[in-house]
């Protein structure tokens, strides 16, 4: 046999038995990086949900400040109920999540990419840690973080905190009230003016730190007196102000890098891979591969000792649904993030026949945005305001819209229909009062023939028909496209024609000159509790007041109590207020609340013997999802 | 002619004919910088505004904030000193910063680079061991129920796109066998079996429709050279007829299969971008999606570029490959 044949043969074989070797390592369930230990086989099944499972947090009064002068101090220890009936949870270990990215490319709190998204803050806001936060025995209610205790002074515009001592950053820095006014001031006047949007309702209530030449006010919305002290000042009390501070979105990172880069006049946004995510919060980052993985493990000094109860965590970027889906079915991950990296309900279904009910759990959960329709009551055909025609159209399209419809075709059902404020907002009205008071909102099919026929009959009235549709002109971002898509049909059920045009931003759409007569506003502006006011700000304030109100009108009523409110500490009495605001707002019906979405998160159910809470997503972290004590 | 005077004659002529490919290679090159350069500048929409607007597109910001952003992205100069400053950059590998990342992109293409390589690699790999041997046996069993079962396969391979065998392969893994690779990209140098694990089904996927191609051509050229008159030569001097197929026909029947796998290498880079995706390969084609995807414009132009530079260079690697093997190429 000649030399180059035997090679030849040599090589084939050594080929074949390569190619036999990858395929017999397909049979293998080891992970590049560490993997979650797996469940017990033989745990008891804990809870069976149907699909999707709703919770909706209602806002309590734990929301409302301290009384002036009294000073609201740490609990000594978290009072979380267990949630498990199963066999006694496994503390420690690792587990995987699977996302659609890994979060870290705008990692930064405040990044200068307005799309910093939730999924990344849910996974990684684990870094990091809040002056204020959630409780974390209920979820809703305030507690503190950083703070030792915090009051509030009796002009409702001054707010006092006491940080910790103690506390150590992730490189085992020493962490103070400084490093918390920098992260703050950094929220309020980053230098190159690039802050998320998502500290928007800070920004909107706090005074600025520096005048216009750049020096100190003597009113500076956030100073650090000591090393121990903080101070926030209010241009003016705001109810909303703890509401916005609890947020997630008001992340606090030590001052190491960020001053750095600050004062190098770069003002970049903090880098994953320059090992620049560095926090206080309850685990770290050990290694970050954008677009690959993010691993985190427990961080040894938390100032909390009794959390985390995880070793450790890797988010792994799957970035399409279906092999998220099949990584979950697998077992390559133990949980699903929220958002983008939701599952459908489709997915949902599959997923619970293949695995079984008792594997697996699907709560679904509150996004924090909206989606509405706001109409311009400045000009004809929707305006002025007090115009019976202008009136009457206004009427019928608030009539005729069907939020259930939307909710069922835009956000596969998941969402909720959104009344002039959100339906959660219990203590303002409950969902069937909202549905008895406010004409349009129930969606029931009876309720809705009524209306939809009585909207026609108002539309007949002005002379409108089938063959002679109303004809306007509605601007939607490209983004919402769908949204749009779905109420120009409904639209169309009372004889308007809307004539559709896209942008990718209102400020382009505005600067043609096409406004248009509606528009479509998501709204999401990081605000955790369910408070009016905040998003008040967003839907009917001018745009100099931090909202979107295209048209530029504003109910001088309403804005007198809106004004009244800020300064009412007590809820029950709010809520008197509230309800009055909410009347005029659907009255006005400039604005078509349509949608409050939500999404379906996925938990192995039965991981280390322990079931998932059903969290809201204003209170997700892994420090209590899977393993509340 | 004497040995050596051959040998100079044929290193002339192959040298004249790299000079010859090179000048077409560069101006090419500028052309398609121009190109993409302008394509993404008549694109709608500013990209100062784009960004500040955000996903949602209702972010609020100010006329000074846009105005601030244009200018540190550098949108406020001449579209020729834009060019040029672009150009240079791809000279000197400085392509500037994602303005989503905002990391310098040369950085993410150096880290997504080799992780595409090692799949594109690996895919060229499986596919001409597929396709070849498979190509070679239907074209000695013709007609059979193995040429028809085999060119059903190379069909079915046509038809289907990669991005819908790459979903076929995740779920039918996981539907079947509770199993997909494992997660979190490693290359094969770290560890060589999970590298496999994670690289043998996108390979396979993006090599189904590869394969079809090169297994029909493959069919093809060899029945044509086994109808040749030197293959029946060899049959007449009494070789065996696994001699004449493998050392005879095969080698020259190969030629034209080279130029077609050259040419496909372009439509396999295409071909990750989805396929990357799926299963979670952090390489070129990821990038490219969610550069897309984010509206990060410098982003899109510098992968733009680097596919017209990778489909270039495949090409004229094809080229020279095939000029080298087949003297006809580089006397014409």
């Amino acid at each position: 046999m000649h030399l180059d044949s035997i090679i030849k043969r040599a090589t084939g074989l050594v080929l074949a038995l390569g190619l036999l070797f990858v395929l017999a390592c397909g049979s293998s369930d080891e992970a590049a990086a560490p993997a979650a230990k797996k469940a017990d086989p033989t745990a008891t099944p804990t809870t069976q949900l149907a699909v999707p499972e709703m919770k909706i947090p209602t806002a309590t009064s734990t929301t409302v400040p301290p009384k002036p002068g009294v000073t609201v101090a740490a609990k000594p220890k978290a009072t979380n109920t267990p949630v498990s009936t199963g066999p006694k949870p496994i503390y420690g270990g690792t587990t995987a999540i699977g996302g659609e990215d890994v979060g870290g490319d705008a990692a930064d709190p405040v990044s200068g990419q307005a799309g910093y998204g939730w999924s990344g803050l849910g996974l990684i806001g684990n870094l990091w840690s809040q002056v204020l936060r959630f409780s974390l025995a209920d979820k809703q209610t305030v507690a503190t973080d950083l703070a030792e205790s915090w009051s509030m002074d009796a002009d409702g515009k001054t707010y006092r905190f006491k940080i910790r001592t103690g506390i150590k950053d992730h490189e085992g820095n020493a962490f103070d009230a400084h490093d918390v006014a920098y992260s703050i001031y950094r929220m309020l006047e980053r230098p190159n003016k690039l802050s998320s949007k998502r500290q928007g309702c800070l920004r909107a209530y706090v005074n600025p730190v520096n005048d216009e030449n750049g020096k100190q006010r003597a009113d500076a919305g956030v100073e650090a007196i000591s090393a121990t002290e903080l101070v926030i000042r209010l241009a003016a009390p705001r109810t909303a102000f703890v509401a916005c501070f609890v947020s997630p979105w008001t992340a606090i990172v030590p001052d190491t890098y960020v001053k750095a880069i600050d004062d190098s006049g770069t003002y970049r946004d903090l880098s994953p891979v320059k090992g620049e995510l560095i926090g206080t919060g309850a685990f770290k980052a050990l290694k970050v591969e954008p677009d690959n993985l993010m691993q985190m493990e427990r961080n040894p000094n938390y100032f909390l000792s009794e959390y985390p109860y995880l070793d450790g965590y890797t988010i792994y970027a799957i970035p399409d649904a279906n092999t998220r889906v099949a990584a979950f079915l697998s077992g390559k991950v133990d949980y699903l993030g929220l958002f983008g990296d939701a599952a459908s309900p489709a997915d949902a279904e599959r997923i619970i026949k293949q695995l079984g009910a008792d594997k697996v759990r699907t709560p679904a959960v509150n996004a924090n945005g909206w989606r509405g329709f706001p109409l311009n009551v400045m000009k004809a055909p929707f305006g002025p305001v007090g115009d019976p025609k202008a009136d009457d159209l206004r009427d019928a399209i608030q009539w005729a819209a069907n939020r259930e419809e939307f909710n069922k075709l835009g956000f596969n059902g998941t969402g909720h229909v959104a009344t002039p404020y959100f339906i959660g907002w219990e203590w303002i009205y409950t969902k069937d009062q909202w549905f008895k008071e406010y004409r349009g909102f129930d969606s029931s099919a009876d309720v809705k023939a009524k209306d939809l026929a009585d909207a026609q009959a108002l539309m007949t009235k002005h002379g409108y028909s089938k063959s002679n549709p109303l004809k306007v002109y509605f601007v939607c971002a490209t983004g919402n496209r769908k949204d749009c898509e779905i109420f120009d049909q409904q639209l169309a059920r009372i004889w308007i024609e809307a004539d559709l045009y896209l942008t990718p931003d209102y400020a382009s759409a505005d600067a043609a000159g096409k406004s248009g007569d509606f528009q479509i506003i998501q709204i999401s502006k990081g605000l955790s509790f369910q408070d009016p006011d905040g998003y008040n700000v967003s839907t009917y304030l001018l745009e100099s007041d931090g909202g979107r109100n295209f048209s530029g009108y504003v109910n001088p009523e309403w804005k007198k109590l809106m004004d009244q409110q800020l300064t009412m500490n007590d809820q029950a009495e709010r809520a008197v207020v509230l309800r009055k605001m909410a009347r005029l707002f659907h009255d006005d019906a400039n604005m078509i609340g349509m949608v409050r979405p939500g999404v379906i998160g996925l938990h192995r159910s039965t991981w280390q013997n322990w079931t998932p809470p059903i969290v809201h997503t204003d209170s997700y972290s892994l420090e209590r999802v899977w393993l509340s004590k | 002619m004497t040995a050596p005077t051959f040998f100079l004659y044929h290193e002339r002529t192959m040298s004249k004919y790299i000079i010859r490919r090179l000048f077409l290679f560069f101006p090419t090159l500028i052309g398609a910088s121009l190109f993409i350069f302008a394509l993404i500048r008549i694109m709608p929409g500013d990209v100062a505004t784009i960004i500040l607007a955000g996903p949602s597109g209702d972010a609020n910001f100010t006329e000074e904030d846009v105005v601030m952003l244009r200018e540190r992205l550098g949108l406020d100069r001449p579209l020729p000193i834009q060019y040029l400053d672009w150009v240079w950059g791809l000279v000197t590998m400085d392509l500037g910063n994602s303005y989503v990342l905002d990391r310098p992109i040369a950085g993410e293409i150096k880290r997504q680079f080799p992780v595409s390589l090692e799949l594109g690699f690996f895919t060229i790999l499986i596919t001409w061991l597929i396709a070849v041997p498979i190509g070679i046996i239907a074209a000695v069993k013709q007609d059979g129920l193995t040429d028809y079962i085999l060119r059903g396969i190379a069909i079915l391979g046509l038809a289907m796109p990669s991005f819908f065998v790459g979903l076929l392969v995740i779920m039918g893994l996981s539907i079947t066998f509770n199993w997909i690779p494992p997660l979190g990209f490693v290359h094969l140098w770290e560890d060589p079996a999970v590298s496999l694990q994670q690289l043998l089904f996108p390979a396979l996927a993006l090599g189904f429709s590869v394969n079809g191609t090169l297994l029909r051509m493959t069919r093809t050229q060899l029945l044509e050279t086994l109808r040749d008159d030197y293959v029946r030569t060899a049959r007449a001097k009494g070789l065996s007829e696994r001699v004449v197929v493998m050392r005879h026909a095969v080698r020259n029947a190969l030629l034209p299969v080279v130029t077609i796998a050259g040419a496909q290498m372009g439509l396999l880079f295409s071909g990750t971008i989805v396929i990357e995706n799926i299963f979670n390969i952090p390489g070129i084609g990821r990038g490219v999606l969610d550069a897309a995807f984010n509206r990060d414009l410098p982003m899109v132009q510098a992968y733009l570029t680097y596919f017209v530079l990778v489909s270039l260079s495949a090409n004229l690697l094809v080229d020279l490959t095939y000029a080298w093997l087949d003297p006809r190429i580089r006397y014409s």
